[in-house]
């Protein structure tokens, strides 16, 4: 089963935000035992991301952390993939990624256990 | 500008470990200089390190690690400048630093704790990442002048 998740909230702040990186989509899944969430933070001017999933549930399974950017400054593609374990109530970080700007960023969190699947996006 | 001096510094770093380093085991270390630089290097198991450094024009790297506890460390300063650097499994650790026009560099790293990190300058700029595992940290920085 895979959960498409609306998309409403980005989309929505894509024309506010101008180059910012916009809003996300969170996933949930399994009966919202297992959510994935991509956070954004900037430090010195650069941009950092962090793949992470929350389990309700003890739950294991696989994930796919893909990153693109195409902007004035380059192309950049990261594709981050493996597995995870987590217990009940545990979060855990994926992967993470840093670039020097936000500036057609585009970021995709997939994750899969007890076959669903969840995914949240972010992007300019 | 800001970006740049880090970047250099990040470059300098980044060699200056590869030579540096005391730690026993396997290692490859090539500078070139000039034109049309090439080098393809593949190591298999333990303690694999590569450090290449190149200046000059059309600057191509590859090169393949098998597992372990591998290091690799890529610096190209000119223009055209191509690296690929390929790491199996273990504590896998990339840098690559391209200084010039016409970057492109691709990172491929297996499980265990992965690090790549990415630091292109000038114009036409590609980097490709893929990694693999639990510990997967990414970083690219790209600017232009």
């Amino acid at each position: 089963m895979t959960t498409m998740l609306t998309k409403s909230a980005f989309l929505a702040a894509l024309g506010a935000m101008g180059v910012t990186f916009a809003a996300d989509t969170s996933g949930a899944m399994a009966g919202d035992s297992l959510s994935c969430e991509i956070r954004v933070s900037k430090r010195n001017g650069d941009v950092e991301l962090k793949g992470i999933v929350h389990a309700a549930k003890a739950a294991s399974g696989t994930f796919r952390f893909k990153i693109s950017q195409n902007g004035d400054a380059g192309s950049a593609q990261i594709n981050q993939g493996g597995d995870f374990k987590l217990g009940a109530g545990e979060s855990q970080v994926l992967g993470e990624a840093t670039l020097g700007d936000a500036e057609g960023l585009r970021a995709k969190l997939s994750v899969t256990a007890g076959g669903a699947t969840t995914y949240c996006t972010r992007g300019t | 500008m800001n970006k740049i001096m880090i970047a250099a510094s990040a470059l300098a770093v980044l060699i200056s470990t590869g030579v540096t380093s005391a730690q026993a085991g396997s290692r490859v270390i090539v500078e070139q200089y000039g034109y049309g630089n090439g080098v393809g290097i593949g190591q298999k198991g333990r303690v694999n390190r590569v450090h290449t450094y190149q200046k000059g024009n059309w600057n191509y790297v590859r090169s393949r690690q098998g597992g372990a506890r591998n290091d690799a460390v890529v610096g190209q300063q000119g223009n055209r400048n191509t690296a690929s650097v390929s790491q199996g499994g273990r504590n896998n650790v990339t840098g690559i630093a391209q200084f010039g026009n016409g970057n492109s560099a691709s990172s491929s790293q297996g499980g265990s704790g992965n690090t790549s990190a990415v630091i292109q300058l000038g114009n036409n700029k590609k980097a490709n990442v893929t990694q693999e595992g639990a510990n997967n940290t990414s970083v690219i920085i790209q600017g232009g002048w």
